[in-house]
C-alpha cells in the first residue's frame, strides 16, 4: 500500500454514486484498485473493504479545482477521470515534484501583484470500469460541486455591503436573469440584476475579464481609469468602494 | 446575476480560462451556473510543454472560485454594453 494513503472514513450517507473496480493514481503513482464514492459532502476513493475506516483519499468539494474526462493523453492512454485538487498550505513545502504551479524559471508573472491568489494543485486520475461509469461520475461530481459554493469572502464582508445581504432572497433570484420587468431590448444580457442579489452570486469569485492579446497589463484598474479599450471589472474593489 | 447572464450569452463560444494554479485551458463554453462554475468541452491545455499532465480533456468542470481570468473573443463581447451595465448595477440602490 502506498504510504501516501490516509485512513479515511468511507461515507455512509448522502451517497450519490458508487463505483467499484476503479484504479486510482496520484500524479504518476498508482494507488491501487478500489471504490470511488461520490457523496454530497466529499469525493472518496478507498480500497475495497468491509471496514468503514479504510486506506484511501477524501476530497472536499471546495478544494476540487476542476475535474474532467480525458480521452487523449499520450502519457495516460486509458480513458479516465482527472480530478485536480488544491493542496493545503502546509503541503507546499513538501512538494518538489508534481506541481501544477509555474515556477521553473519563468518569473515574469509570479512577481505581479495580481497573482497573489496562486494556488498549488495535484492531479488524481481515476480509471473507471466502464465508459458509462466515467460519464456518470463526471456529471455527478459536477452536481455535488454546485452544493458547495464558496462562503462569503472576507473582503466582501464590509459593513456597508455584508449587512444588507438577505440570504432569504437567494432562492427567488436563482436563474431569474430577466425577471425585473425590463424587456430584452433594454437588457439583452439580463444585466438588470439587483445589487444585493448580484453580490450574492459574485461572492468568492475573483473574476476579471480581459481581451485576448492583452497580456502585459496585469493590474486590474480601478474605477477612475475605466477606459473603452480595456475591460477590467474588479468586483471586490468596485463593490466596496463605489465612487462614481 | 450580471456576469452569470453575461457568460450565459457566451455559451458555445471559445474561451480561455486561466486558473489560480496558473494553468490555462482553452475550450468551448458549454454551461455556466450562478456560482460561475464553468463547463467546457473540447478542452486543450495551453502550453502543454509546461504542463504535460493534462491534455485533451473532452469535458471539464471548473470550480468558479479557482478561476482567475476568462479570456473572451473580442467580437463576441459588447464592451460598451457591459461597462454600462456594470456601472448601472453598482449605482442601483440596494434592496431593503
Amino acid at each position: 500500500m502506498p504510504s501516501i494513503l490516509n485512513t479515511i472514513t468511507y461515507p455512509s450517507d448522502y451517497i450519490r454514486q458508487q463505483y467499484s473496480l476503479v484504479k486510482a493514481y496520484l500524479e504518476d503513482e498508482y494507488l491501487g484498485q478500489g471504490n470511488l464514492c461520490v457523496s454530497e459532502n466529499q469525493l472518496v476513493w478507498a480500497v475495497t473493504s468491509n471496514e468503514t475506516e479504510r486506506a484511501g483519499i477524501s476530497i472536499d468539494y471546495p478544494s476540487l479545482t476542476m475535474h474532467g474526462i480525458v480521452t487523449h493523453d499520450p502519457k495516460y492512454p486509458e480513458e479516465h477521470l482527472v480530478v485536480v485538487v488544491q493542496k493545503a498550505k502546509e503541503d507546499e513545502e513538501d512538494d518538489e515534484n508534481s506541481e501544477n504551479h509555474q515556477g521553473d524559471g519563468d518569473q515574469q508573472r509570479s512577481d505581479s501583484p495580481v497573482e497573489y491568489d496562486s494556488i498549488r494543485t495535484v492531479n488524481y486520475r481515476f480509471v473507471m470500469a466502464t465508459s458509462e461509469d466515467l460519464k456518470i461520475a463526471y456529471q455527478t461530481i459536477a452536481e455535488c460541486q454546485a452544493l458547495h459554493p464558496d462562503p462569503l469572502d472576507d473582503m466582501v464582508e464590509d459593513d456597508e455591503v455584508g449587512s444588507d445581504i438577505d440570504y432569504g432572497e437567494e432562492d427567488e433570484n436563482n436563474g431569474n436573469a430577466n425577471g425585473n420587468g425590463h424587456n430584452d431590448d433594454d437588457d439583452p444580457y439580463g444585466y438588470n440584476a439587483h445589487f444585493a442579489s448580484s453580490n450574492q452570486e459574485l461572492r468568492g469569485s475573483h473574476f476579471t475579464s480581459r481581451r485576448r492579446g492583452q497580456h502585459d497589463d496585469q493590474e486590474p484598474i480601478g474605477r477612475q481609469s475605466f477606459e473603452k479599450e480595456s475591460l477590467y471589472v474588479n468586483f471586490d474593489e468596485d463593490i466596496l468602494n463605489p465612487s462614481f | 446575476m450580471l456576469f452569470y447572464s453575461f457568460f450565459k450569452s457566451l455559451v458555445g463560444k471559445e474561451v480561455v480560462i486561466e486558473l489560480k494554479n496558473d494553468l490555462s485551458i482553452a475550450g468551448t463554453l458549454q454551461s455556466v451556473d450562478q456560482y460561475l462554475n464553468v463547463k467546457l468541452t473540447e478542452v486543450q491545455v495551453l502550453d502543454p510543454e509546461k504542463y504535460p499532465h493534462i491534455q485533451s480533456v473532452t469535458s471539464a468542470f471548473v470550480r468558479g472560485s479557482v478561476i482567475r481570468y476568462i479570456q473572451l473573443p473580442p467580437d463576441d463581447v459588447d464592451t460598451q454594453l457591459l461597462q454600462e451595465a456594470t456601472r448601472k448595477e453598482i449605482t442601483q440602490p440596494r434592496k431593503e
